[in-house]
């Protein structure tokens, strides 16, 4: 069993939205990534961009059941990430060939495969959080507001029944019904 | 699936069932597997809506330290050019700051209110309002933006960010009344912004010239979070 790396606390952090951790990342990875990405065919906005979504991208994989154990230094982790990214993005505009490895290779042990599994899982979680996120806000206004205040306030049922203005708690569970029903077709066919 | 079966869904997922009820519900679920899909499906929704929100956070202090990153970077090569200036002027700046306080008590407040500007979740039926509500109020135009998140809100009043953003906008307008009650309503509560609701409390009450409420309520704002150094920069000022 591999030793899980002191940057594992970067991961915590991010998990708790702690903001020195954040800016600590911030500040130690936005330059490295904004100056590896003007030399692989992008501009800083791209690097800006690219930057955000990686961390979003990480930050949804934590989300995910499966735990993610460190055992390399962030950093790696992070460009590795990135990198894969902006190779997917520059093949959306037919420029991969332009990608220079050079700046990246300190931080990524290309021997090591480990990697490639875990850019599958942080793929696969990006892709699962966006497909919820696509069709939540299709549904209603109302089944917003019904799904937040109990999901996520956690809201008992006489409390909403008030606050969405129900006749009975029976009318509650009907329209959820419905609302996941909605939810569940949307996500089938998307 | 009956309306029993979403109470007791209901039930377990809130954390209200006994062990015995775990174990039945669990028995269940391996021998009805419409169930067992309801209550999977159910669990990721409860996962995702809370994610959703921590990734929102997220994303505004990204963007929090994009541009205090940004404005620092204009800072350094004016200071190599103009030295001696900035420095007459920085000597300038500092007098200025001393004494304006004396002068006009909303000073400190004109200090502090550096607004984040506002990225509001598009919604289906309303991306209209939301565009107008975010040009107004990431343009200064506070009585514009005032009336189309209060529109907004009649739409959806549970959500917390265009709360927030109405807060602001009643604090900019002078509505401190209003700002206040919005901004303790946030800060008591559970949502993603009640952190930001605790700061604008604050300033609300900088606003008002009660600086002891707003030092207490600074003190509220927990260590290692964005609003932490802010906070402490303010009470500083305050002191």
């Amino acid at each position: 069993m591999p030793e899980i790396h002191p940057d594992q606390r970067y991961l915590e952090g991010l998990a708790q939205n702690d903001y020195k951790v954040i800016a600590e990342i911030d500040q130690r990875y936005r330059k490295v990534l904004t100056s590896w990405v003007r030399n692989n065919s992008g501009a800083t906005e791209d690097a800006e961009d690219l930057f955000t979504e990686t961390l979003l991208a990480i930050f949804d994989r934590l989300q995910q059941p499966q735990p993610l154990m460190l055992t390399r230094p962030f950093g790696a982790y992070f460009m590795g990430v990135a990198k894969n990214k902006w190779f997917e993005i520059l093949r959306k505009r037919k420029k991969e060939e332009k990608v220079r490895n050079d700046q990246v290779q300190q931080y990524i042990d290309e021997s090591d495969e480990s990697i490639e599994e875990e850019l599958i899982k942080i793929e696969a979680a990006s892709e699962r959080f966006q497909r919820l996120e696509r069709t939540f806000v299709q549904l209603s206004e109302l089944c917003r507001q019904l799904i937040d205040l109990f999901f996520n306030r956690g809201l008992g049922t006489s409390e909403i029944v008030e606050r969405l203005n129900f006749n009975s708690e029976d009318t509650y569970y009907v329209r959820k019904k419905k609302c996941l029903d909605r939810w569940r077709t949307l996500l089938g066919e998307s | 699936m009956r309306t029993d079966d979403y109470k007791l869904i209901e039930q377990y997922l809130r954390g209200e069932l006994d062990e015995a009820g775990v174990q039945a519900l669990q028995s269940r679920m391996q021998s009805d597997e419409a169930f067992a899909e309801e209550v999977r499906f159910q669990q990721e929704i409860q996962s995702f809506v809370g994610h959703r929100e921590k990734r929102q956070a997220l994303q505004e202090q990204l963007m929090q330290l994009k541009k205090k990153e940004q404005s620092e970077a204009k800072v350094i090569p004016l200071r190599r050019k103009i030295f001696y200036v900035a420095g007459a002027a920085a000597a300038i700046a500092l007098v200025i700051y001393l004494a304006l306080p004396l002068l006009m008590p909303g000073s400190l407040y004109d200090q502090f209110n550096d607004h984040q500007p506002l990225a509001l979740q598009q919604r289906g039926d309303h991306t209209t309002l939301v565009n107008q509500a975010t040009e107004a109020f990431n343009s200064g135009d506070y009585p514009l933006a005032y009336a189309k998140l209060t529109d907004l809100l009649k739409a959806n009043p549970e959500d917390s960010r265009t709360q927030l953003a109405l807060g602001i906008t009643a604090l900019e307008t002078d509505q401190l009344d209003e700002a206040k009650t919005i901004f303790e309503t946030l800060s008591n509560g559970e949502t993603g912004v009640k952190n930001n609701a605790t700061w604008y409390l604050a300033l609300t009450y900088v606003k008002l010239n009660d600086h002891a409420r707003a030092r207490e309520t600074l003190q509220r704002i927990p260590e290692g979070t964005f609003w932490a150094d802010k906070a402490a920069a303010l009470l500083k000022a305050l002191s």
